[in-house]
């Protein structure tokens, strides 16, 4: 592990686009599509951070991993289903219009004002989701190095996972 | 905006009948305590049947994000935000029926035309001002409560700017959006206290909003019209906008005083876009569905507050 970074967070970025690269040659990996959800087989997270992480750092940042490289993989197959969706409806207008047919513009418009919002939106929504996934981590990590306070100190920590 | 509301069998699937019971109480209490000379006109108003479906959904939301046993009951702050809510939706039935001339509401008579337009105006001021006075130190329900005044004011003019035009489906979604939509949104985020269902709240108002042009249009189909004081005037309702992507639907839209036969043709084109509003709606919840399963600890509830909304077009 001598040409690895010594800090956990500094390897967090290498770790994340590595396990990226993985991700996304599991997902084209025609094998594992059979099990339901891509495969990262010889890919270990854990072994990439520095020696002498603590278990529980070295388990958020796997976790953090994790979610990271779904969120991404998600966020490519959510943008696909957006434009598969609408890409007949926009064909079909746009041809109509080649063809000298009457496609209404108002629809045209209309769709293609759906289309652009949804890409808005799905990427909103991934931002949302993985951000709320990532704060899982952190509080869980930060409950998990906590330590027993004093319970007539006001000031102590009142953690709770939000689950 | 509109007015449509929840019933004793969704409180009861919800299990919020010991919670809309205490908000009843809250409302009571705060008209015992109103300046006597607005007794009559508040009483009036806020005990003419209302089903509470906003307090209710901040409820909902409230529960979908600490469920269970973990609960306990409402927080203090969440159901004074309920009864703060709940006053703000009062101000805006009283101001537009004024604006819309309406005569009746919940099968009785407006305030404005019990008592007239100056004692209706002053009540919702007064209730706008006894509202805030409600939260008092809550910065962040008062935040949200300033929001929601402002967008409500904002999207009835941008509504009325925009009337007799030919717009389209995604102009209603961003109208419908800013005026239900705003309202259902702060309702999420007073009953989640982080935003974390802001959007399924904006998704749940604009479902409302489209399931009442809907059902007032079947409503009034039925009748023989189609939605006649939003056809009249132009406004641009879900089935209104899906019409007029025919031309020669979208020209008579915009005519400002249509014949009584170019009124019945609108409304006849309104009506027979019911089955593609009601496909767009099924869209809507499905976005709604999605966002409770990803967002809520506990998405139950707001799959019973998405049901009940959806019936109300059916």
């Amino acid at each position: 592990m001598s040409d690895q970074p010594a800090d956990p967070l500094a390897a967090f970025g290498d770790l994340y686009l590595k396990g990226l690269a993985a991700f996304q040659s599991a997902a084209g990996s025609a094998g594992e599509e059979q099990s339901g959800r891509p495969g990262t087989q010889g890919f270990n997270p854990a072994a990439m951070l520095p020696a002498g992480t603590p278990p529980e750092v070295a388990a958020a940042l796997t976790d953090a991993w994790r979610i990271s490289a779904t969120s991404a993989l998600r966020y490519g197959q959510a943008l696909m289903a957006v434009q598969l969706r609408y890409q007949a409806a926009l064909l079909h207008a746009m041809s109509d219009r080649a063809n000298g047919r009457a496609a209404e513009p108002l629809v045209l418009a209309d769709n293609a004002r759906a289309f652009v919002r949804e890409i808005g939106e799905t990427a909103e929504r991934e931002a949302r989701r993985l951000h709320l996934e990532l704060d899982q981590v952190s509080e869980a990590l930060a409950q998990a190095l906590a330590q027993p306070g004093d319970p007539a100190d006001p000031a102590r920590r009142a953690y709770r996972a939000k689950a | 905006m509109n007015n449509n509301g929840s019933g004793g069998d969704v409180i009861a699937a919800l299990g919020l009948n010991a919670e809309m019971t205490a908000l009843g109480a809250r409302i009571d209490a705060w008209l015992r305590g109103c300046d006597p000379e607005m007794s009559e006109t508040l009483d009036w108003q806020f005990r003419g049947g209302s089903k509470y479906f906003r307090p209710l959904t901040i409820f909902a939301c409230c529960r979908s994000i600490m469920p269970g046993a973990d609960c306990g009951p409402i927080p203090p702050e969440v159901m004074t935000a309920a009864l703060v809510v709940e006053m703000m939706h009062n101000m805006t039935l009283v101001v537009d029926d004024i604006l819309d001339r309406s005569d009746t509401r919940r099968g009785r008579a407006t305030m404005h035309t019990r008592f007239g337009e100056l004692n209706a105006l002053m009540t919702s001021g007064y209730i706008v001002a006894a509202g805030y006075e409600q939260l008092g130190g809550d910065v962040l329900a008062i935040r949200l409560v300033s929001e929601l005044i402002k967008r409500l004011g904002v999207a009835e003019c941008l509504q009325w700017r925009l009337r007799r035009q030919v717009l389209g489906v995604e102009d209603w979604r961003r109208i419908a959006g800013e005026d239900t939509g705003s309202m259902f949104e702060i309702c999420a985020c007073l009953g989640d206290r982080s935003g974390r269902l802001r959007r399924f709240g904006g998704l749940l108002g604009l479902l409302y909003h489209g399931c009442d042009d809907v059902g007032d249009v079947r409503g009034a189909a039925a009748l023989g019209g189609g939605g006649e004081a939003d056809v009249r005037d132009g406004i641009l309702t879900l089935p209104a906008a899906l019409a007029i992507r025919d031309p020669a639907i979208g020209a008579l839209f915009t005519k400002a005083n249509p014949t009584d036969a170019e009124y019945a043709t609108l409304a006849a084109a309104f009506a027979a876009r019911l089955p593609d509003a009601e496909a767009y709606l099924d869209r809507i919840a499905e976005e709604a569905r999605t966002e409770a399963r990803l967002f809520a600890v506990d998405p139950a509830p707001l799959y019973v507050l998405i049901e009940q909304t959806r019936g109300l077009s059916r």
